[in-house]
């Protein structure tokens, strides 16, 4: 077989498998961030909104628990290797659907706070506001270094029942992903 | 075993290994086992991981095999059948396992859920929302009436009053606070609680609306709280619109009761989500095992296939070396098992064929070296020899044998008798002496022939013998023959020549006193005599010396042909003796009838001049009488080179024509005392025929063709050197 007919059979497969899953909804959009500085401690304030696919939703309401985690990164930039992570502070929240009470309860796995909502609009909300998070102090940033500050916030698929994960993996409706947003800092 | 096969064997083993715990661990993971459940990504890729490099390895064999059945190499298709035998053996129960798994793992997994549990399940929610639901009624009314009663206190007085208000309605939380969320009073009953649990936004949004809000929650633990929000009615003196918020506890058994029917809805629920999720899961466990058994199964059908057919592959290929020539092939042995008896018999079987081989080699040497030996001496013989197999096939013969038949030796191989005869005729008496004498089967036989040829006779003296085999049987026959002509001759000249001499020396002797006393009778009678008597007597003694004087011409004759003077060969002008000697005779009356055509590029020859002058002589002289003898003076002398059967020679030919030559006699002309003539002696053809064997050369007479007459043919040689032969003939 010619190279060129191996390529084409790997690039088939490869859209076989994401074809069932591709789907047009911005999942998770970043709607206002900002990083600020007080006190040699830099803060962040970052407003997410979740949009999430039937597929989510429905395995939400199926007993689901989701994990969705905010990670924040401080990164020194290096010309000749890999950028280095200097810093990094994890948020992470469980999201579940109370049958009982028809609320959705928000669980921050750091604190142990719960909070129940009786909507799911009101339980992403809490989760996706970051108020004055602190992420480092100034003087890690070394002067003559660049570095970059950078976020995202992700459903972590590797906490869902493992049942599950062989499809999601490969479904892009479980693709729920902000992507990376980034700052350069120096001292 | 080989380095690489075991590498091969290592590299399988510690992949089924690896894979084989993988596939357990997985499956352990799946099983919800904490231990695991966060290696199942880890251990699902490395499965597939594992597949793949088997798929690869699979291919590969496959691809070898491929090519090797393409290039015909020994044993591909044992190994292909094998492989295939091998792979159908151990994939089929494992495709029906795989089916009926497939089919207990869905009626199994479908067992679990069943629609009277969903609705009871369903139903025991809905009831526990009903008995919280009549305690949230009761507790709303209870919120508002306290809302009531406390509207009437000012902001400022309130924090004294509400630990009775909260004391009086039971709850463990009781916060006032204003619109915006700012708390204006709270009272708890956990002691160690600062802080008291505020509403949230949507909630004081409601209430903004004029809505109460009455809500189930969880706010620490598993512990349901009763969360009710009500506003303030605004009768008081603060004009600032106010909600109070109530948080209820919940009896522990109810509590309890209704976190048990919650988990055990949401389990379920789980569960029935999951329920296409865990089949298709197992599913794809099962078939990564079931892929995994077929594709080890199908690997080690290779391997093992690889195996079994590598020792068959190599006995092949070492009869195929074996056939080629190849005696040296030794096989590694394989194992103590039957193919590796097969293989050592086999390296026995070479290691024998290798000696005998060997010892054939020597012996065929040996033969080859007899052979040539033989070959040798044979072709250093001046004897023919000629070997005949039992069916007349000639199957040996020498160089001297067809020297003196004649003929090339190289149309002598592989020749029957009968074909002999039939190409060579002129030899027809050697080959029926040779035919008959095989036919007889005789042991051993002698026989002397005479092959007759213009050349003149040719005597051979044949010995044979029949070749015996050990056993006794007929191999074939051998001759051995010689010319013995010139041993004859030269046998039969030595004894004309004694004879001459003894009679010359005899004769010559009393001659002179004979002829002495005639002449004395004649001279003291004749005068004393009558005339009558006289005459008598003159005329007897007359008679008396004529004859002896012939006599005596006749002893010198004698005389010459038995001396032999010393052959001096030199180099020699042939044209010039020539022209030399018919000067002589063109002062002849008839010499005006003689015809020359000598060739001007006669090369030179090696003789005695004064032989070959004699020769020329008594040839020309015999023409002459011949010429006078018939109606024709006519003499032609020709000299020419000629080349035939790879030898150059002068020839000179004397032509006459006189009456011709009898054929009876005239092959007998040159032996000694044979003449035609009333007066000659018959010694001077044997003397010229003494003379021209001496130059190694050839002389004989033939009658005209064209014309009465005979002709005198002398042939020299060119390049020979004549001193040998002549050697040779003073020898015989």
């Amino acid at each position: 077989m010619s190279a060129i007919k191996k390529i084409l059979s790997v690039t088939a497969f490869v859209i076989f498998i994401y074809l069932p899953g591709i789907s047009l909804a911005n999942n998770i959009d970043l709607k206002s961030s900002r990083i600020y500085l007080e006190n040699n401690i830099y803060y962040i304030d970052a407003r997410y909104n979740f949009t999430f696919t039937k597929e989510v939703l429905d395995a939400l309401l199926h007993g689901i628990p989701l994990e969705i985690h905010t990670l924040f990164q401080l990164r020194l930039k290096r010309k000749w290797y890999f950028d280095k992570t200097v810093s990094e502070t994890k948020l992470s929240h469980r999201l579940e659907h109370q049958p009982l009470t028809q609320d959705y309860l928000t669980i921050d796995l750091k604190t142990g706070l719960r909070h129940s909502y009786d909507n799911l609009e009101a339980a992403l909300n809490n989760i996706g506001t970051v108020s004055r998070q602190e992420l480092f102090n100034k003087t890690l940033l070394q002067a003559d270094d660049y570095y970059i500050a950078r976020f995202r916030t992700y459903l972590d698929l590797d906490a869902l029942p493992s049942p599950m994960r062989p499809q999601v993996y490969f479904y892009k409706a479980w693709d729920i992903d902000s992507k990376w947003h980034e700052w350069k800092l120096n001292q | 075993m080989k380095r690489g096969g075991k590498l091969i064997l290592w590299i399988g083993a510690c992949l089924f290994i690896f894979m084989l715990s993988s596939l357990l661990l997985m499956s352990q993971s799946l099983q919800n086992s904490e231990l695991f459940d966060r290696y199942y990504s880890i251990l699902f890729f490395f499965n597939a991981l594992g597949l793949i490099s088997l798929i690869v390895l699979i291919i590969l064999n496959f691809k070898r095999l491929i090519r090797q059945l393409k290039n015909q190499v020994v044993g591909s298709r044992m190994t292909i059948r094998m492989v295939m035998i091998f792979s159908l053996l151990s994939v089929t129960p494992v495709l029906i396992v795989y089916y009926f798994s497939l089919d207990f793992l869905h009626r199994g997994i479908d067992s679990w859920f069943d629609l009277r549990v969903e609705q009871a399940l369903d139903d025991s929610l809905e009831l526990s929302r009903l008995a919280l639901d009549v305690r949230m009624r009761e507790l709303v009314k209870t919120t508002e009436q306290t809302a009531k009663e406390l509207g009437e206190f000012s902001d400022a007085a309130l924090p004294f009053e509400i630990d009775q208000f909260r004391a009086q309605i039971g709850a463990n939380e009781l916060t006032l606070l204003n619109r915006k969320g700012a708390i204006i009073a709270s009272s708890l009953s956990d002691t160690n609680s600062l802080v008291p649990n505020i509403p949230g936004d949507n909630i004081i949004l409601q209430l903004q609306q004029g809505n109460s809000y009455i809500g189930l929650d969880v706010i620490k633990g598993n512990n349901l709280l009763i969360r009710v929000v009500v506003n303030v009615p605004s009768v008081g003196i603060e004009k600032e619109a106010r909600v109070i918020q109530a948080l209820f506890p919940i009896s522990e058994r109810m509590n309890q009761l209704a976190e048990s029917v919650q988990s055990s809805f949401i389990k379920y629920k789980e569960l029935s989500y999951l329920r296409e999720q865990l089949k298709i899961s197992f599913i794809i466990i099962l078939t990564l095992v079931l892929l995994f058994s077929i594709f080890s199964a199908v690997w080690a059908a290779f391997y093992s296939a690889n195996s079994l057919s590598a020792p068959v592959k190599n006995l092949a290929e070492g009869t195929r070396a074996i056939s080629e020539g190849n005696y040296g092939t030794r096989l590694p042995v394989p194992s103590n098992d039957e193919l590796g008896f097969l293989v050592a018999s086999f390296n026995d079987m070479t290691d024998k064929i290798e000696q005998a081989r060997d010892t054939a080699k020597q012996s065929q040497q040996e033969a080859e070296e007899q052979r040539t030996y033989l070959e040798t001496v044979l072709s250093r013989l001046s004897s023919g020899v000629l070997v005949f197999d039992s069916k007349g096939h000639l199957e040996k013969s020498n160089i001297a044998a067809a020297m003196i038949l004649q003929i090339e030796i190289e149309n002598l191989e592989q020749a029957n008798l009968k074909e002999l005869l039939d190409t060579y005729p002129k030899l027809k008496p050697f080959f029926e002496c040779v035919s008959s004498n095989i036919e007889e089967q005789l042991d051993e036989w002698r026989e002397q022939i005479t092959l007759t040829d213009k050349a003149g006779d040719q005597i051979l003296m044949i010995n044979g013998a029949t070749l015996i085999s050990s056993d006794s049987i007929p191999m074939g026959h051998v001759i051995v023959f010689d010319e013995i002509t010139a041993l004859i001759q030269g046998q039969r000249d030595a004894a004309w020549s004694e004879m001459a001499r003894r009679l010359a020396h005899e004769i010559k002797n009393p001659l002179t006193p004979i002829q002495l006393a005639a002449e004395r009778l004649r001279h003291k009678y004749l005068a004393s005599m009558d005339p009558d008597e006289a005459n008598t007597l003159e005329r007897m003694t007359n008679t008396i010396i004529q004859q002896v004087e012939t006599m005596k011409g006749m002893v010198n004759s004698f005389s010459d042909y038995a001396r032999s003077p010393e052959f001096n060969p030199e180099k020699l002008d042939i044209k010039q003796l020539l022209r030399e000697v018919l000067d002589l005779y063109s002062n002849l009356e008839f010499s005006n009838h003689i015809e020359t055509e000598i060739d001007p590029e006669l090369p030179a020859i090696s003789g005695d001049e004064k032989k070959l002058r004699q020769v020329f002589n008594n040839l020309l002289k015999n023409a002459v009488d011949a010429n006078t003898s018939g109606n024709d003076n006519y003499l032609k002398v020709s000299a020419k080179m000629i080349t035939e059967e790879k030898q150059t020679m002068v020839e000179i030919r004397i032509t006459d024509k006189g009456t011709g030559i009898e054929t009876e006699v005239i092959k007998k002309l040159f032996e000694p005392y044979v003449t035609t003539k009333q007066k000659g002696t018959g010694l001077g053809l044997a003397i010229v025929k003494k003379i021209i064997d001496e130059h190694n050369g050839q002389v004989w007479l033939e009658n005209n063709r064209n014309h009465p007459g005979a002709c005198a043919v002398i042939r020299l040689p060119v390049n020979t050197s004549i001193n040998h032969n002549a050697k040779m003939q003073r020898y015989i």
